[in-house]
């Protein structure tokens, strides 16, 4: 009882400062005599009665303080560079989410692919050729070039991994005023470690279901007073990667800088990745019974795998870039950049489909009804060969002045890019090429067996696509009035390209030119009526040009772009003790002029319309000093193709890779000081593939993750267990029409030391 | 040699003890002003090793200092820890510490670094930061160039009412006398880019963000942020330059967390023990690191990327810290008058 009548007296003195109380100025400002003055008064008040057990019961009573967060110790972020140059989050009238290294590293994320679905509002499409593309808010990313890293267009097709990322940041919604071209649904950062001012090493050991073994060391060397070397390194391998692909990669990233918060600092990086993996290029739909024709999925387990064993997909990335930094004070500087790049893919997959009646046992068509281990599977080929190289600089200065009374803050800067894109096939033997034969059928209980001879294959150069493009923009952020600013940004861009095609059989080489010269802007109005609170309502627009996927045809080289537009209602707040933050938006994204192929003229011609409209909210951050928690969802209610061509995914229709629900929560809680636990989910509601293939859905799905982290010694060696989807649940992941879909990865265990020193 | 320290600590701690616990203790009470994640192994190492368990209380210092005063004869609590020297010096004006006649303790804290009824376990440094674009080092060398003329409109602080500020005062009167720590304070005051506020890491984020050129903040706020992986923390400290102050004279300021044993404690024997166990070299690891601070027994080093990032030669004050309490109300008094609030 005693305790508790102290602790009130404790509390009814309570400062919000370590400081000593200060009392006021005409009464002597003494610490200790205020100290010892409030103490004896409080004694005098509050003694114990004679006799009174001293006993203290077994209970620890936590003090308020914040427990201060450090290294990866984060889920939370306050700043991004995904808007050229660093900006205060707060300060950016779109939704941003930012998936940090703890996320990943808490969930065992490995590749850019699973980190994007920690963000809600992403979906994939399972494309034709395996070049896999991310929607965002149901518009294309990767197939637009909306990939970036360090703000950069990353727009190759590899198969990405996290090993060098610090962090991943997603803006949503059209931004070209930014980004230039593209960024219908938005653009998703990729950021590289840097190297820091410290000496910390970091390798982490992961063994896990399917053989799988991965070994990251990060290694930060502090070299001089102002310099540092980072070098990030990465080896995996696994029978299976939980949804049928075997993996083999490795990779390896240096940065080095000097200079470090100078007046001029430089930057060198170089970046290789390596992929010898295999690929499940998807599973089939089957028809659910001999008398209903409407598709679903095979039920079989994640992992399974039923292409040949020669199917591989490999492929190689690199890349080294250049950065100075002037800066001419602490608020304006210079940063340039100049990043030279180096792509390959080499891909021969599999197209798995259910074979006709006539190769089933007993000649009876396959359906969901009679589906067995005897079922038999064709296998078509699907290889894709294609190498990319790129060239981009770019400078951008950002700097905060006052003029005319008003607070300026103005990022402004040039990009230049030159990128030139070839693709590869195998010629026939009608082609001078070598006569492989198809790949033998197998059946659901045989699994990926068979082998072709991919390398007797003759490949030779079918497309070259190359382009230049540069843009200039500025923008200006001005504090018009207490609490309120205003954005404003205009962007230029110029494009050239060109592409050819050479026919295998003729020989013939078909050419294809385009420019464009377009203008985008991005208007928003920012309230902040305090360091807690900012309220956005912005709009921005964006083009995608028929050469965004790096092609033309007769079809569409004449066509201009098409163009978009992102209203959104938002804002972005913070609790009290700053531990939490939210987002929340409504957002209205409109694709006005869509290409549709015109069937009397077969030309596309921007008759088309789409439109999404829903609602987002992130929360992040800690509820207590021990539960923190993550959550992304997306809720996108009004969908539809408002004007388009006769066909399935035609006008009315809800357009494809648009579930109406989707999100991801993780929360984790540090039951001891040495032990951590976590638990997630990630889900959606159903959606279509793209062409809105009839009464075909994917269904809607929950996926359950675990992990359990305990701290062996401090700060220096931790061991971590992550089950993901834990139930197993078979689930269509990346969707292509009615062809296939590859499933999200079934139940895997993994266990990971991490060792600091 | 062992053998001779165990009978000399078990007579110590018998002698301690006195009359209050015949049987071993089986538990502790601590007061502490420490709460960091690292602390619950410490205590958890502590259990495993003696089987006496830890019941604690935590809290902010005053408050903590307030409850032992306002329990009096009847507080449970065995050990008191807390930061800041004037603050362990000022608990002990009010008495509640006992004397701890451990040979053990006074043979692995050196002696400026404890007094007979309070030990450091752990000490911090408080060192100057300046904007690199803004400032260079050799302006600010020792903390006496703070007040140079040619720094106006550059000086950040916390508040002069702050303890560290007040035990950095305190020394600097011990060492340079009162007259010219007055002439200091009122050269840092005139220096002043804004009016104290906020705490240390608030002025590394102003001098990061050129708000302000230079400021005095304590060393293991700096080693928090050189650890961060928060862009936002990451930018702040690649734009700053550290200074390890007055190399060449008394060098680095440094203060200390610590504690004792109480007066009233009922689990003397207990509390003996623990502060011995906190000046072994594991817990010395764990209490040290646990708040990016240096451990206080030689020969016992930490691994901290946080600290080695800000440099590991340099020279730091040996003035004995139970000494800081004789000077701290002169102190308050020059900054009162000098304006540094």
């Amino acid at each position: 009882m005693a305790h508790k009548k102290s602790r009130r007296a404790a509390d009814r003195h309570r400062t919000p400062d370590t400081s000593v109380a200060a009392p006021a100025p005409e009464k002597i400002v003494l610490p200790l005599g205020a100290m010892m003055f409030a103490a004896s008064m409080g004694a005098f008040a509050q003694t114990p009665a004679q006799g009174e057990e001293k006993t203290l019961k077994p209970v620890v009573v936590k003090a308020d303080a914040e427990r201060e967060q450090e290294g990866k110790n984060t889920l939370r972020t306050t700043t991004t560079r995904i808007g050229k140059g660093k900006q205060e989050l707060r300060d950016i009238p779109q939704s941003v989410t930012v998936v940090t290294e703890k996320l990943m590293d808490d969930r065992k994320i490995d590749t850019v692919k699973e980190a994007l679905k920690m963000t809600s509002g992403i979906t994939f499409l399972a494309a034709e050729g395996g070049e896999e593309d991310i929607r965002l808010r149901g518009f294309p990313l990767n197939t637009t070039g909306d990939l970036f890293i360090d703000g950069m267009r990353d727009p190759a097709f590899y198969d990405r991994d996290t090993f060098n990322f610090d962090r991943i940041e997603v803006l949503r919604g059209s931004a070209s005023m930014l980004f230039g071209r593209g960024s219908t649904g938005g653009a998703v950062n990729q950021v590289n470690k840097q190297a820091r001012l410290l000496d910390e090493t970091q390798v982490d050991l992961t063994l896990g279901s399917h053989q799988y073994r991965r070994v990251v060391a990060d290694i930060n060397v502090r070299t001089g007073e102002d310099s540092a070397l980072r070098i990030n390194a990465m080896r995996t391998l696994a029978d299976n990667n939980g949804a049928g692909t075997s993996l083999d990669k490795y990779g390896f990233a240096a940065d080095y800088r000097w200079g470090i918060g100078s007046r001029d600092e430089f930057e060198v990086g170089f970046f290789y990745l390596e992929n010898n993996n295999g690929i499940n290029y998807g599973l089939p739909y089957i028809r659910k019974s001999a008398t209903d024709a409407s598709l679903t999925t095979i039920p079989v387990d994640p992992k399974s795998y039923y292409g040949a064993k020669s199917d591989y997909n490999h492929g190689s990335a690199g890349y080294a870039t250049f950065a100075h930094t002037h800066r001419f004070s602490s608020d304006t500087e210079l940063v340039t950049k100049v990043r030279k790049g180096d792509f390959n893919r080499d891909q021969r997959a599999s197209t798995v489909r259910i074979a006709g009646a006539a190769l089933q046992p007993g000649g009876i068509l396959a359906t969901r009804e009679n589906f067995s281990n005897d079922t038999v599977l064709n296998r078509g080929t699907q290889n894709k060969i294609q190498s990319m190289e790129n060239l981009f600089a770019q400078s951008d200065l950002s700097t905060k002045f006052e003029a005319f009374g008003l607070k300026h803050q103005v990022l402004t800067g040039v990009d230049f890019a030159w990128e030139k894109k070839i693709v590869r096939g195998a010629r026939s033997a009608a082609q001078g090429g070598v006569a492989v034969p198809n790949k033998p059928t197998t059946t659901i209980g045989g699994g990926g067996t068979g082998w072709v001879d991919e390398d007797a294959r003759t490949i030779s150069k079918t497309s070259e696509f190359e382009s230049m493009a540069a843009g200039v923009y500025a923008q200006d952020l001005i504090q018009v009035a207490p609490y309120w600013k205003l954005l404003a940004g205009l962007r230029y861009d110029a494009m050239s390209a060109q592409y050819d095609t050479f026919n295998l059989t003729t020989n013939a080489i078909t050419n294809y030119q385009q420019s464009i010269y377009k203008m985008s802007n991005r208007v928003g109005v920012l309230f902040q009526p305090s360091d807690r609170h900012s309220f956005h309502l912005s709009y921005g627009t964006s083009f995608n040009t028929s050469g965004d996927t790096y092609s033309y045809s007769a079809q569409n080289v004449n066509t201009p772009p098409e163009k978009s537009m992102n209203l959104e209602l938002g804002a972005k707040i913070d609790s009290e003790d700053r531990r939490m933050s939210s987002r929340f938006a409504l957002f209205r994204g409109v694709k006005l002029n869509e290409r549709n192929t015109d069937p009397l003229l077969n030309i596309a011609v921007l008759s088309g319309k789409r439109h999404a409209t829903g609602f987002e909210t992130d929360v992040i951050g800690k509820i207590t000093p021990r539960w923190e928690l993550y959550g992304s969802y997306t809720w996108i209610w009004d969908a539809e193709i408002d004007k388009g061509a006769e066909g399935a995914e035609g006008v009315g229709a809800r357009p494809s890779l648009i579930p109406k629900h989707q999100g991801t929560l993780w929360s984790t809680y540090q039951v001891t000081e040495k032990l951590r636990v976590g638990a997630g989910a990630n889900g959606r509601t159903r959606m279509t593939p793209n062409r809105n293939p009839a009464g075909l859905y994917s269904d809607g799905y929950v996926t359950y993750d675990a992990m359990a982290e305990y701290e062996v010694l401090q700060e220096r060696l931790t061991v971590k267990a992550n089950l993901i989807n834990l139930t197993n649940k078979f689930y269509a992941d990346s969707l292509y029409a009615n062809g296939h879909y590859i499933p999200g990865f079934g139940r895997t265990i993994y266990v990971t030391g991490t060792l600091k020193f | 040699m062992t053998k001779l320290k165990t009978l000399a600590t078990l007579l110590a701690a018998s002698v301690t003890l006195g009359n209050t616990a015949l049987a071993a203790d089986t538990e502790l009470n601590l007061y502490t002003a420490r709460h960091y994640q690292t602390d619950e192994a410490l205590y958890t190492n502590f259990t495993a090793r003696t089987g006496i368990k830890i019941n604690r209380i935590e809290g902010k210092e005053e408050e903590l200092l307030e409850r032992i005063r306002n329990e009096g004869k009847n507080s449970p609590a065995d050990v008191f820890i807390t930061v800041d020297a004037a603050r362990l010096a000022a608990a002990d004006q009010y008495g509640i510490f006992a004397d701890v006649d451990s040979p053990a303790l006074k043979a692995a804290i050196p002696a400026h670094l404890h007094t007979n009824r309070w030990f450091a376990f752990s000490t911090r440094a408080r060192v100057i930061v300046y904007n690199k674009l803004d400032v260079k080092a050799d302006q600010v060398r020792n903390y006496e160039d703070l007040a140079k003329p040619e720094l106006k409109g550059k000086v950040c602080t916390r508040s002069g009412n702050h303890p560290y500020n007040l035990s950095l005062g305190s020394a600097l009167i011990q060492h340079i006398g009162a007259a010219k720590t007055e002439e200091w304070a009122r050269g840092l005051v005139a220096n002043f880019a804004r009016a104290p506020k906020g705490g240390d890491t608030d002025q590394i984020k102003a001098v990061g963000a050129g708000e302000c050129g230079v400021a005095l903040v304590n060393s293991y706020y700096l080693a928090r942020m050189f650890k961060s992986t928060k862009p936002e923390d990451q930018k702040a400290v690649e734009r700053i330059g550290v200074v390890w102050p007055n190399q060449s004279s008394f060098g680095a300021h440094i203060n200390i967390s610590g504690g004792g044993m109480l007066k009233t404690a009922p689990h003397k024997e207990a509390a003996v023990k623990f502060l011995e166990y906190l000046a072994s070299p594991e817990a010395q690891d764990y209490f040290a690191n646990g708040n990016n601070e240096w451990p206080v027994v030689a020969g016992v080093k930490v691994s901290n990327r946080g600290l080695d990032a800000m440099g590991k030669n340099f020279k730091t004050d040996t003035l004995p810290v139970g000494k800081l309490a004789d000077t701290v109300v002169e102190a308050q008094k020059i900054y009162d008058r000098a304006g540094f609030r």
